[in-house]
């Protein structure tokens, strides 16, 4: 049974054997926090960073994990984030070991950055075997999809 | 005397009436509790029955349970699991994945309110919490429209929760504290029912565990013997090139580095 899940104008449909999130940090004083959507083929734990710290350490050779972070409104459709109707899909190739936030062993990365609904996002996915790229791109893909995005208030 | 006659046959027919409706509620009472899987029966309590009396729920695989029994009164199959979806305590959207993975999960479905469900909440914040199979632990509560975030929040501190009404009517829990033992790689629940503290909960569910009722493979997804033997075919090839596990060379740096390599 597919889950979905929606938050903060965020709508995620969950494929099996995936968990996801979608939350927005507290903002401490002076701070502006925005919304983030999280989903991986692995366990998500409470304690976790916006890029995946304290996830795609956990991924296998079979794993994937997504992210979707909000930049706000100020910065759609700006150069660096490009208006798109459909979130872009990534291809097996978009994976790069030098993409990763931290370098780990084996695991590839790939970041995307587009413009919704008025709104602009970083697309970050993580693999847990660059030499899988192909089957897990199309399983990234098949969650990349679900990502329905409503117009900022 | 006629009077007194007719007095006393009023009331032996009353009595008689009174003793026909306790009766009839007694059966009721054992007529509920057999549906929900606690047969009072002596002669006909196995011993497994027996361990498993506070454990109402567990049960083997679909084959070895007993024709017409079900895990709880409305749901009538172990394999109808799903993921659970809600919302945590301080508002996120969250769907936590428990079948067709490759871990296990044991889902407590506690409140806010009830006082043995405060013992489990203390045990849960434990660093040390030791949960039986390896499995995840996960407190669902009900939603927000029948708990208090706050309370909630309060009460969990780093736990995975998930407060959804939707998941409570789906697993078909009666009362809390409740407790849900699912396999992940078999999506399908192995073991449930109530237990009054922690140790009692580990207890019951190594039982589950260990009569072999989720996958034995744990964490690692069923091959076929075809690709087991490619497998072995791959690892003896790499040896052979003095390729052991661990080599740097498995571990490509960037897909050009893999194919200069390939």
């Amino acid at each position: 049974m597919t889950a979905s899940i929606s938050g903060f104008g965020l709508h995620l449909s969950v494929p099996r054997g995936w968990e996801a999130v979608i939350y927005r940090r507290v903002p401490s004083a002076g701070e502006t926090t925005h919304p983030v959507a999280q989903a991986a083929t692995v366990p998500i734990p409470t304690q976790r960073g916006d890029y995946g710290g304290g996830i795609v350490e956990t991924l296998g050779s079979n794993d994937v994990f997504v992210a979707f972070l909000e930049f706000g409104t100020q910065a759609a459709g700006s150069a660096l984030f490009p208006s798109v109707t459909d979130v872009p899909a990534l291809i097996p190739d978009s994976y790069r070991a030098r993409q990763l936030q931290r370098t780990i062993p084996g695991q590839a990365g790939a970041q995307r950055f587009f413009s919704m609904a008025g709104r602009s996002f970083c697309l970050y996915s993580v693999i847990g075997s660059v030499a899988a790229r192909f089957a897990l791109c199309r399983q990234a893909n098949e969650l990349i999809g679900s990502l329905r995005v409503q117009a900022a208030p | 005397m006629t009077v007194l006659v007719v007095g006393l046959a009023v009331a032996v027919a009353l009595l008689g009436v009174l003793v026909a409706g306790l009766l009839r509620g007694h059966a009721e009472v054992l007529r509920a509790l057999h549906e929900l899987g606690v047969d009072l029966d002596p002669s006909s309590a196995s011993p497994r029955h027996k361990r498993d009396a506070g454990w109402v729920g567990v049960r083997g695989p679909e084959s070895s349970r007993p024709e017409g029994t079900r895990p709880t009164p409305r749901r009538p199959s172990a394999s109808d699991v799903m993921d659970l979806a809600g919302s945590t305590p301080v508002g996120d959207a969250v769907s936590l994945a428990v079948a067709g993975v490759g871990h296990d999960t044991l889902i407590a479905f506690l409140t806010s309110g009830c006082t043995t469900c405060r013992s489990f909440w203390e045990s849960f914040r434990s660093s040390e919490l030791e949960v039986p199979g390896g499995a995840r632990l996960v407190v669902a509560t009900r939603g927000s429209e029948a708990e208090s975030p706050g309370a909630v929040a309060n009460l969990a501190g780093d736990l995975p929760v998930v407060m959804s009404s939707e998941v409570w009517e789906h697993y078909d829990i009666p009362y809390a504290p409740y407790f849900v033992y699912i396999s992940g790689p078999g999506s399908q629940v192995v073991g449930e029912g109530v237990a009054a503290s922690w140790e009692e909960v580990k207890l019951l569910v190594s039982n589950a565990v260990a009569d072999g009722t989720t996958a034995p493979r744990k964490g690692r997804r069923a091959r076929s013997a075809a690709d087991q033997r490619r497998d072995d075919y791959v690892d003896r090839q790499l040896r052979d090139a003095g390729i052991e596990p661990g080599d740097p060379r498995l571990y490509p740096t960037s897909i050009t580095e893999a194919g200069d390599r390939g």
